[in-house]
């Protein structure tokens, strides 16, 4: 009983440490596996994700808060984790038909897109405006708005 | 058979009958919806011309609904004035009045007299007097009017008054031509309301003249009015049968999963008796997990109640998050989870109570409590974390901000944002307290207990503060840690050593959740508010060039092809300013809501009219000069003006009709670079939305800009000195160049982000936030609580009103219910009258200042009258400009001048007078009048009054709307403190009143129980009190009264038994003499016959033998009596329910400290006793028990074969190991007072019904007594 919380306060501190730089590794590993690539490549996907309204392709590519204004009246920043099922039932009411950039600046600081978002509503074929740029990150660039009116 | 099937199902059982209806009910929805869709599909061509028939007549039903309501109200009117407008007393001012009633609110309500001038009306004149001659249809028939903004369903009728002929109007807004997005905009739209109603778009033509569409998948119909006259054109998009398809599998899917989850509720009922009757509550705990688990999987799966539901609290743009694959994507799915997760854990919790107070556990030695000690606080710590996380996402993963809603109750997002904080907070805190109590529960129950709890205490804390400080990202503070970590303890010790119901348990977590979920929300609010300065200063560096033109590109496209602008150009007459406006409030200038103009221009480029929104400083930039424009590209231009500092994107567009261009449109978006955000946009234009920063208001931020070391530029209101700014200049930058500061500016702390850009010159941005002080967090604070208050007085009201029927009316309940309303009635009363003082104070404040400024106008004009300024609308420019104050002139009823006309020219604002101005102004004769006007839901004040320029008299105006009145506090931040404070004080006084009633009531509750007890013939009973005045006295005299009735009972028997004694030894004498007189007779006889050698000697001695030896006979009898006399009493067996005795008994020590549990699982356990033996046998026990210090009783009854065993375990001292032998011993005895017959009387009397008592286990952690009595009889089959 002598050494009882002693013991026991190096054992929780040890194990906390254990735990916590385990964490750390984890994460460390996810964030190496995010390659870096060019902004062209990356709207490129995006492009391509909206295309087939797949919403993995695109939430990859969000940073923690990114800027959203959208048909649905929707608008502010989000974070990645909000972005996710936003986008999901935007792509369940706006029905994609077809999407592609006419407009893809990439060679200045703040890369962008622009195009045409193609879609069905309640029967009707409909158009939206799309203007999506990037922000460089350190390690790859990220959405950092996304606009669909 | 089905009849067969069904008798099973009877109780509780009933409701599987339901569920195998439910069950059926989705097997035949899973067959016909294939078999409906293939028949929709296959009759669709047959079916079309049925559904559009049916949604023609349904559309039209809804119009005409609207229509009949316009003409009972126009008829009403009519009457109305007729009735109080007598030709005798008629006026004007009367006409006014009585058109302004309230009946007629929500129209407008116009009167025009014969000579065409309007002389009443309310609100917003619809339909100018201008526009009403000639007559576009005849008296009495409803027609649309299309104003600038509005679109009008009106009725014109006649009103003959004195022989002349007046006209009444009434119409009712059908559609607005505009949106803004802000909460203020009230939407009014017959097309909207159409489409969502009928599911396909609608569009509505208010032009009798208006054509049919010739677009075969489009269908039109003539809406005619009540006199079969053309009025306008609706079309809708015809039904296609992919769409009927969809429709109707998105009903039965909805359909489905209702069913579903009303299953799931009926399969809970039919199975909550079995549940009830599981007799191992571990087991129950267990199946409630699952239970729980997979009801939240199934309604994930089948989307419940997502699918079933509309509106915002299933919008994720609200809150959602990836975390569980979906269940938590949204409000409504976070609050279903965070609901199960709350019955998850007040079960828990539950359990881990009853678990403690059975204390029923083995002793642990020191290694096994080493490592629950290392388990409880890596556990405690863990949860703590994933509370701070919860919380956290609660705050970033949503676009709600809990602290700058302007609203004391919040929108139902929001509201049921703060009650899943809320229930998270309860949820997990009971989790915690439940640990601990488990931990605290296994340390040994020795004196030094106290003393462990409080090391572990002390460990826990600096665990807590050492796991932030080696954590990367921590997500809470030591103060957060030790706070939350001290309440835990304080209230898992308070429900440890205290007795307390489960209701005030769950009362004080819930209260410890809100204090600590709101901490938490707060904390991380700040956070948000401090990452927020992070975005401000990127947005402020980051050139976003690119996205203003897209949004200029943007919104020159769209407007450029509106039917609506084409047809406006190619009127010579159009109220182009009206134009403007509709274009701006529909594009992304007013979302985003940037300082923005938008300019329609004709043919040759010049402007026609233009609506600007900010303090727009540029206006050369309209003068394009001649462009050859052609396309339908917009042109784009930017400028920068380095001498004011702003940056210029504008655009223009042509407007083409049939290749020809009929006019321009052009936008222009103006940054101020020394501002952030818009500058003057008033709130009802405002969408709230700010790209800069979301959190705070732009407001609240300085930005200060410098370049090499010498400070450039300055965003906000003070300009800092070189010694302020110092700390910058020092400052140590991180290698992303950024760094955080804090530098003390006139006395007060801003926080502040430092970005350094070392391209070129060395320039850094500074965006600086003030710290909050204390009162700013307790407002934050309160604006919460006042909601979590409510949230869990409502609960407590729920669950008082369940147990109603239980309420005993006791002293208790009583002196609670008169603490309550002394307390709370003054309480109410005074935040009624302190929040109307309060409130009245503002009004007089902003009266006040609105006061001063009207002043200021009016000497300004009059100061005008020696200058040579005679045209009367510069002299107002001059004032407006001067004074920098907004203003509005009226001559008579007639708007003549406003410093911000384009709002009066857009139809934004009335150009009329306000009638209730112009009621108490003209006709009763004020001079000045303060009023509350509204546009929509926006309402701001408005100050009136009388000038008189050269002999002639105006109105001058002044209103909040356009001029900020700074007041101290907000009416909302005055209901948020005043609230705060008294729902605060509410919990404190329901707290206190009712550990008040309690100690109060205590000794009467005791005198109660004991007056059972003497009822029940335990004269033993003493009340121990520490009493003072009278309340000791008839405590005292009660044990006195009952201290002397033991002792009469004592000699009152003594008596007896002496009296008994006498009367028997006199009835004993008495009966001996009598058989002893024969006797002796006899043998005299006897001895006679001897010696007289009596001849039949034989016969005599027979004869005398027999007398002699009945007598004897009889004296046997007499001393069988005698025995049987002094025999004990008579047990009275009869058949008795041994549960309902020992909970009867249980409830005599109702007020002791005492917590009993009884363990029984058996339903009515049938014995013959002597059932008031057997409760003293109880009794007797239980006083022992109490007399060994202990705190809790356990009763657990269980069958063994014939008879039922009774295990009665303590928590006492236990009986020294040397006595454990002789205590069944008569006169032994370990107390000062006792007799030593307690258990040998118990111990007898259990023997007289062939019962058995014995001594399980005795330690000092406790005594177990097993009982053993025999079933009834009646009950052994």
């Amino acid at each position: 009983m002598k050494n009882f919380y002693p013991i026991s306060f190096i054992l929780i501190i040890g194990l906390s440490i254990c735990s916590i730089h385990a964490q750390n590794n984890v994460i460390s590993k996810f964030d190496n596996n995010t390659q870096s690539k060019s902004a062209e490549v990356i709207l490129t996907e995006i492009e391509g994700g909206i295309a087939k309204g797949n919403i993995a392709a695109i939430f990859k590519h969000l940073s923690p808060q990114t800027y959203f204004s959208l048909t649905t009246g929707i608008r502010g920043y989000f974070s990645s984790n909000q972005a996710y099922y936003i986008l999901e039932d935007f792509f369940k009411i706006y029905q994609v038909l077809s999407f592609k950039f006419h407009s893809l600046q990439t060679e200045k600081g703040n890369p962008y897109a622009t195009g045409i978002y193609f879609y069905e509503f309640k029967g009707k074929r409909e158009t939206a405006q799309v203007y999506i740029s990037l922000k460089n990150t350190g390690k790859s660039w990220k959405i950092i708005q996304i606009t669909f009116n | 058979m089905s009849r067969n099937i069904f008798q099973h199902f009877t109780g509780e059982k009933k409701y599987f009958s339901l569920v195998i209806l439910i069950i059926l009910l989705l097997i035949l929805s899973a067959i016909i919806s294939p078999i409906l869709i293939d028949r929709t599909k296959n009759n669709w061509n047959n079916n079309l011309p049925s559904l559009i028939v049916n949604i023609e007549n349904s559309s039209l039903d809804l119009f005409r609904s609207k229509e009949n309501d316009l003409f009972i109200k126009s008829i009403h009117l009519k009457n109305y004035i007729r009735e109080n407008l007598e030709p005798q007393n008629f006026s004007y001012r009367l006409l006014v009045k009585l058109v302004n009633d309230k009946e007629f609110e929500n129209y407008s309500a116009e009167v025009i007299a014969p000579n065409g001038r309007l002389i009443a009306w309310n609100k917003k004149v619809a339909l100018p007097p201008e526009n009403v001659f000639p007559l576009s249809s005849s008296l009495g028939e409803d027609f649309f009017y299309t104003g600038d903004l509005i679109t009008y369903l009106c009725v014109i009728d006649s009103l003959r008054i004195d022989n002349d002929n007046f006209y009444t109007i009434l119409s009712i807004p059908v559609e607005k031509h505009y949106t803004l997005q802000n909460q203020y905009f009230i939407t009014t739209s017959l097309i909207k309301e159409f489409s969502e109603k009928f599911l396909t778009e609608f569009n509505v033509d208010y032009s009798p003249f208006s054509v049919r569409t010739k677009d075969g998948r489009l269908f039109s119909y003539e809406l005619l009015n009540r006199k079969n006259n053309k009025i306008g054109e609706v079309t809708f998009a015809k039904p296609t049968p992919d769409i009927a398809t969809k429709n109707i599998q998105d009903e039965l899917s909805k359909f489905q999963s209702l069913l579903t989850a009303i299953a799931i509720i009926f399969l809970t009922l039919g199975f909550r008796g079995d549940f009830k009757k599981i007799r191992f509550n571990s087991l129950r705990l267990f199946i409630i997990i699952i239970y729980s688990i997979l009801i939240r999987a199934l309604f994930y799966l089948i989307n419940f109640p997502s699918n079933i539901l509309e509106g915002p609290i299933k919008d994720p743009s609200y809150f959602s998050s990836a975390f569980g694959s979906g269940i938590v994507k949204s409000p409504i799915e976070f609050f279903i989870t965070s609901v199960l997760l709350l019955w998850l854990c007040l079960e828990i919790f539950k359990y881990i109570i009853y678990y403690v107070e059975s204390g029923s556990k083995s002793k642990l030695n020191n290694k096994i409590i080493s490592v629950l000690l290392v388990l409880f606080i890596i556990i405690l710590l863990a949860t703590i974390r994933g509370l701070s996380s919860s919380v956290k996402s609660i705050i970033f993963d949503s676009t709600l901000r809990y602290f700058k809603e302007p609203n004391l109750i919040p929108d139902i997002p929001s509201l049921m944002m703060n009650l899943i904080l809320l229930i998270l907070g309860t949820s997990i805190i009971s989790l915690m307290i439940g640990y601990l109590l488990l931990f605290v529960s296994c340390l040994s129950n020795g004196s030094k207990k106290l003393q462990n709890i409080l090391y572990v205490f002390l460990l826990t804390q600096i665990c807590g503060v050492i796991y932030i400080f080696i954590q990367n990202e921590p997500l809470l503070t030591p103060f957060l840690s030790i706070f939350i970590i001290s309440l835990i303890f304080i209230l898992g010790y308070y429900i440890y050593y205290n007795k307390l119901n489960l209701v005030y348990i769950f009362l004080s977590v819930a209260i410890a959740g809100s204090l600590i979920s709101i901490s938490l929300l707060i904390h991380f609010n700040q956070a948000l508010e401090k990452e927020s300065l992070k975005t401000t200063a990127l947005e402020i560096n980051r050139s976003n060039d690119n996205l203003l033109r897209f949004m200029i590109t943007e919104t020159l496209m769209n407007s450029s092809k509106k039917d609506e602008v084409i047809e406006a150009l190619l009127k010579k007459k159009s109220n182009y300013s009206a134009l403007a406006f509709k274009i701006w409030s529909e594009s992304t200038l007013q979302k985003e809501c940037i300082n923005s103009s938008i300019s329609i221009l004709n043919r040759t480029q010049k402007e026609l009219a233009s609506f600007r929104v900010g303090d727009i400083i540029s206006t050369e930039s309209y003068s394009y000069g001649i462009l050859n424009l052609t396309t339908g590209s917009p042109l784009i231009f930017e400028k920068n003006d380095e001498e004011q500092n702003l940056k210029i994107i504008s655009g223009i567009i042509p407007v083409v009709n049939e290749g020809q261009i009929v006019g321009f449109i052009s936008a222009l978006i103006e940054i101020d670079n020394k501002s952030i955000g818009p500058l003057n946009v008033p709130d009802f234009l405002e969408s709230q939305k700010n790209y800069v920063n979301t959190v705070i208001d732009p407001n609240q931020l300085l930005v200060f800009r410098l370049e090499d070391t010498k400070l450039v530029n300055v965003i906000g209101d003070i300009y800092p000195s070189r010694d302020q700014i110092t700390p910058i200049l020092d400052a140590k930058y991180s290698n992303d160049n950024e760094s955080w500061v804090i530098l003390k500016i006139n006395g007060e702390d801003y926080i502040t982000y430092l970005l350094k850009d070392n391209s070129g010159s060395e320039k850094i941005t500074a965006v600086l936030l003030k710290v909050k002080d204390i009162s700013w967090n307790l407002f934050n604070f309160f604006k919460i609580f006042i909601l979590h208050s409510i949230f869990i007085l409502l609960t407590l009201c729920i669950i008082i009103f369940y147990r109603i029927k239980n309420i005993r009316y006791s002293f208790r309940t009583q002196l609670l219910i008169a603490f309550l309303l002394v307390s709370l009635i003054p309480i109410i009363l005074l935040a009624i009258y302190n929040r109307q003082v309060v409130s009245k104070r503002s009004g007089e404040a902003i009266a006040s200042e609105l006061h001063e400024r009207i002043d200021y106008i009016e000497r300004n004009i009059n100061a005008q009258k020696n200058q040579d300024n005679e045209n009367l609308r510069k002299k107002f420019e001059y004032a407006g400009s001067g004074l920098g104050i907004t203003f509005t002139v009226y001559d008579e009823s007639d708007e003549i001048y406003s410093s911000k006309e384009q709002y009066y020219n857009s139809g934004i604002f009335s150009k009329k007078l306000n009638p209730k101005i112009f009621y108490y102004l003209n006709y009763l004769n004020y001079r000045e009048y303060m009023a509350k006007e509204s546009i929509d839901d926006f309402t701001y004040n408005s100050f009136y009054k009388k000038l008189n320029i050269d002999g002639k008299n105006y109105i001058l105006e002044v209103n909040d709307a356009f001029n900020k009145v700074k007041i101290n506090l907000s009416a909302v931040e005055i209901d948020v403190f005043l609230f705060g404070i008294y729902s605060f004080a509410i919990l404190i006084i329901l707290i206190l009143s009712t550990i008040l009633a309690n100690k109060i009531s205590h000794p009467i509750r005791h005198l109660t129980q004991a007056m059972s007890s003497v009822k029940q013939g335990d004269l033993n009973v003493r009340i121990i009190n520490k009493e003072k005045g009278e309340l000791k006295d008839l405590l005292n005299g009660f044990n006195s009264m009952v201290g002397e009735l033991k002792n009469n009972q004592n000699e009152l028997a003594e008596l007896e038994r002496e009296k008994a004694w006498k009367e028997m030894a006199k009835q004993v004498a008495h009966e001996i003499k009598n058989p002893l007189t024969p006797m002796k007779l006899s043998m005299q006889q006897l001895i006679i016959s001897v010696k007289d050698k009596k001849t039949n000697f034989e016969e005599i001695f027979e004869k005398l033998s027999i007398t002699i030896l009945n007598q004897i006979e009889n004296l046997n009898q007499i001393a069988s009596e005698f025995s049987k006399f002094a025999r004990m009493p008579r047990i009275n067996l009869e058949e008795i329910d041994l549960l309902s005795v020992i909970k009867d008994t249980v409830l005599l020590f109702a007020e002791d400290n005492l917590k009993f549990e009884i363990n029984c699982n058996l339903s009515s356990p049938k014995i013959e006793a002597d059932i008031s033996q057997l409760r003293r046998l109880f009794i007797n026990l239980i006083r022992n028990s109490i007399q060994a210090s202990s705190t809790k009783i356990l009763f657990k009854i269980l069958q063994e074969d014939d008879k039922y065993l009774v295990f009665i375990t303590d928590n006492g001292k236990g009986i020294p190991r040397e006595f454990e032998n002789m205590i069944f011993e008569e006169n032994f005895t370990t107390k000062e007072k006792g007799m030593g017959i307690g258990l040998k009387l118990i111990k007898k009397y259990l023997e007289d019904i062939s019962g058995q008592i014995m001594l399980v286990e005795t330690s000092p952690a406790g005594t177990t007594f097993s009982i053993s009595i025999p079933r009834s009889s009646k009950n052994i089959v």
